[in-house]
């Protein structure tokens, strides 16, 4: 596969260039495409332009001193990133890694800076297309986890999803920690 | 002395002692002539007739050892039986060249098995590929989503890539659940095979013990009825040889009748002693017709009967080469 | 080819003894009650060895062997006397003649087949 992570890491290149940093969601008329991915059971998605890859999964280094949502960090062509857990950020047991876990690379606005940090999920499914129109507001019960995190949720072959609020998993002060972590590891994170 | 008397007495009235006797013996002697010649021909008669019964007898025994011998009878039947051995023995190892053949089968099978292994691991690497298919797909969606219009393109190609990774998956499930098919068949082959050659390995050493059953009460039987003629043939040898030897203690007879073949000569003879012109004197008649009597011997014992020598026992002597 | 004995003797019983013992040894066996039929069967047969009874009537047996003698067809033959005569003087008037064996009555079967054995002439 490190062939595959040099083709996108190549095409990244060409890719930051084009989006000139801008990546949080936002609303357009046309339909938005969403990653979907599986955990615990149920089908979540994240809005495609917060994603930055998605890798295959390995073992991150452990972090002493840190939240339990935090499996450790990865090295990203020379970048520390912090991966969570997202089972045990909504408050289930953690998950249990098989040969389709995979971690999702994102990135939060943090402050003046977007910070890269991994998520843990069971398997990746499919790049979705969902208009605005299709997004229904997050019930006020009924889902297990908190809906602050949830954006809203949609139905997709004829199955329901959750669209997460990527910029909500992590409160400020959280997001602060995790680059503290990262800091120590790698100089360039800073940059 | 007496035969002189007799001679003197006939001249003269009263008749001397011995004139009677010798009247008597005259009428008489050609009457014991006549009678011991008679005696002598139905000895010869009976003894040759039942010499030839005997014969008759060793002739039918003769037939029936050589019967016996010719045809070998038990020990042909015990031929047979080792012939059967051997050939019942060849269908044993025709039985077990097939098993041998079934046994070779099963091996190719569970190396086909293996194989089947080998092929489930590979549709098990197609479903590994296809997953990082559809993860670089995925990523290469990810990166067109970011390029915007730029990357609508490519986003296509990058949906493509995603279903034939999704095509390549159920392809690699597919196989993998066939394979898992086949190997289950495979391993009903073996296991039924194994069955089948337990149970007809079982067949085959108990039909072998039957055979070999059957034959040694064969061979017993055989033995039995072997003996029986041998012992059979032993007894006729035996009775033969009685027979034989019956016929030689026959032979008397040859010698009885030349004795008294010699005496009725000798007794016809004696009735000519008075007859005729006799120049010698009577004692002198007398002692030649002794002496022309003995003449006409051909056994030791009418010479020692002569002289008045007791004759002793007989016994075959053997031959004189010259 | 089997080889052929003849057998002269004016008992009946005798011959029929030696019959017995000859054929069983596989021998063909002639027979001839006295010495002119003994003649008579040598003019026809192809006879191999002779044994012969020396008292017989009409020829007798040392006759008959001095006649075979005589013979220059049958000059080799070899006779066996088979006799109740059991005095030397009489065997060897047999042996001047040219017997070659003398067997006293009663005989052993055993004793004539060695006899014949040991005197037949090899060859056919």
């Amino acid at each position: 596969m490190s062939d595959v992570r040099t083709a996108i890491a190549a095409t990244e290149r060409a890719a930051a260039t084009a989006r000139g940093g801008a990546t949080s969601a936002m609303p357009a008329e046309g339909p938005q495409q969403y990653l979907t991915f599986v955990l615990g059971g149920e089908v979540f998605a994240i809005g495609i332009l917060a994603i930055r890859e998605i890798l295959e999964y390995a073992t991150p280094t452990q972090v002493p001193m840190m939240p339990a949502y935090l499996c450790g960090v990865i090295n990203l062509r020379g970048a520390v990133v912090p991966v969570i857990d997202l089972s045990i950020r909504f408050g289930r047991a953690g998950s249990a890694v098989s040969k389709r876990t995979c971690i999702i690379i994102i990135e939060v606005a943090s402050g003046e800076e977007l910070q890269q940090m991994g998520l843990l999920v069971d398997a990746v499914n499919a790049v979705v297309e969902i208009a605005p129109g299709e997004i229904e507001p997050p019930p006020a019960f009924g889902t297990r986890i908190r809906t602050d995190f949830i954006h809203g949720m949609a139905t997709v072959d004829s199955r329901f999803i959750i669209l997460l609020n990527v910029g909500s998993l992590l409160a400020a002060e959280e997001l602060g920690q995790l680059a503290e972590a990262a800091a120590p590891n790698s100089p360039s994170a800073a940059a | 002395m007496d035969t002189q008397r007799e001679i003197d007495a006939t001249d003269e009235l009263p008749q001397p002692p011995g004139a009677v006797l010798a009247a008597a013996c005259s009428q008489a002697l050609p009457i014991w002539a006549k009678q011991i010649d008679t005696a002598r021909l139905q000895a010869q008669e009976a003894v040759v007739s039942l010499m030839q019964r005997f014969q008759n007898i060793i002739n039918r025994l003769d037939t029936a050892l050589g019967a016996a011998r010719s045809q070998a009878g038990a020990s042909t039947v015990a031929d047979d039986a080792v012939q059967g051995q051997q050939l019942l023995a060849q269908v044993i190892e025709a039985l077990r060249a097939i098993r041998s053949s079934r046994d070779a089968l099963a091996h190719e099978i569970r190396g086909l098995a293996a194989y089947a292994d080998e092929l489930r691991k590979m549709s098990s690497d197609v479903e590994i590929i296809a997953f990082k298919t559809n993860m670089l797909a995925l990523n290469a969606a990810i990166e067109a989503a970011h390029a915007g219009d730029v990357g609508k393109g490519f986003a296509v190609v990058a949906k493509e890539v995603r279903e034939l990774s999704a095509a390549a998956r159920d392809t690699g499930k597919s196989i993998g659940h066939k394979v898992g098919l086949i190997s289950n068949s495979l391993a009903q082959i073996v296991s039924t095979n194994e069955r089948v050659s337990t149970r007809d390995e079982a067949a085959v050493s108990e039909s072998e013990q039957h055979i070999h059953t059957v034959l040694e009460r064969f061979r017993q039987r055989t033995q039995l009825l072997t003996d029986s003629a041998a012992r059979s043939n032993a007894e006729s040898e035996s009775i033969k040889d009685d027979v034989c030897e019956a016929l030689v203690q026959l032979q008397f007879q040859d010698r009885t009748g030349q004795i008294l073949q010699q005496v009725v000569a000798s007794i016809t003879q004696a009735q000519q002693l008075d007859s005729g012109a006799n120049l010698e004197s009577a004692d002198q008649r007398v002692t030649d017709y002794l002496n022309g009597m003995a003449q006409t011997y051909t056994t030791d014992e009418q010479r020692q009967n002569h002289t008045g020598v007791a004759s002793g026992e007989l016994e075959p002597q053997g031959a004189t080469f010259f | 080819m089997a080889k052929k004995v003849l057998i002269v003797d004016d008992s009946e019983s005798v011959r029929m003894i030696a019959r017995l013992a000859l054929r069983e040894q596989g021998y063909e066996v002639v027979e001839a009650a006295n010495g002119v039929e003994a003649l008579q069967k040598l003019e026809g047969d192809r006879v191999h060895l002779v044994v012969s009874d020396v008292n017989m009537p009409q020829m007798d047996g040392i006759t008959l062997l001095k006649q075979i003698k005589a013979s220059a067809r049958h000059k080799f033959m070899p006779i066996i006397m088979l006799t109740t005569e059991a005095g030397q003087d009489k065997k060897d008037e047999g042996r001047a003649a040219g017997a070659k064996a003398w067997i006293t009555k009663p005989f052993q079967p055993k004793v004539l087949i060695d006899a014949v054995a040991k005197l037949m002439p090899a060859g056919a």
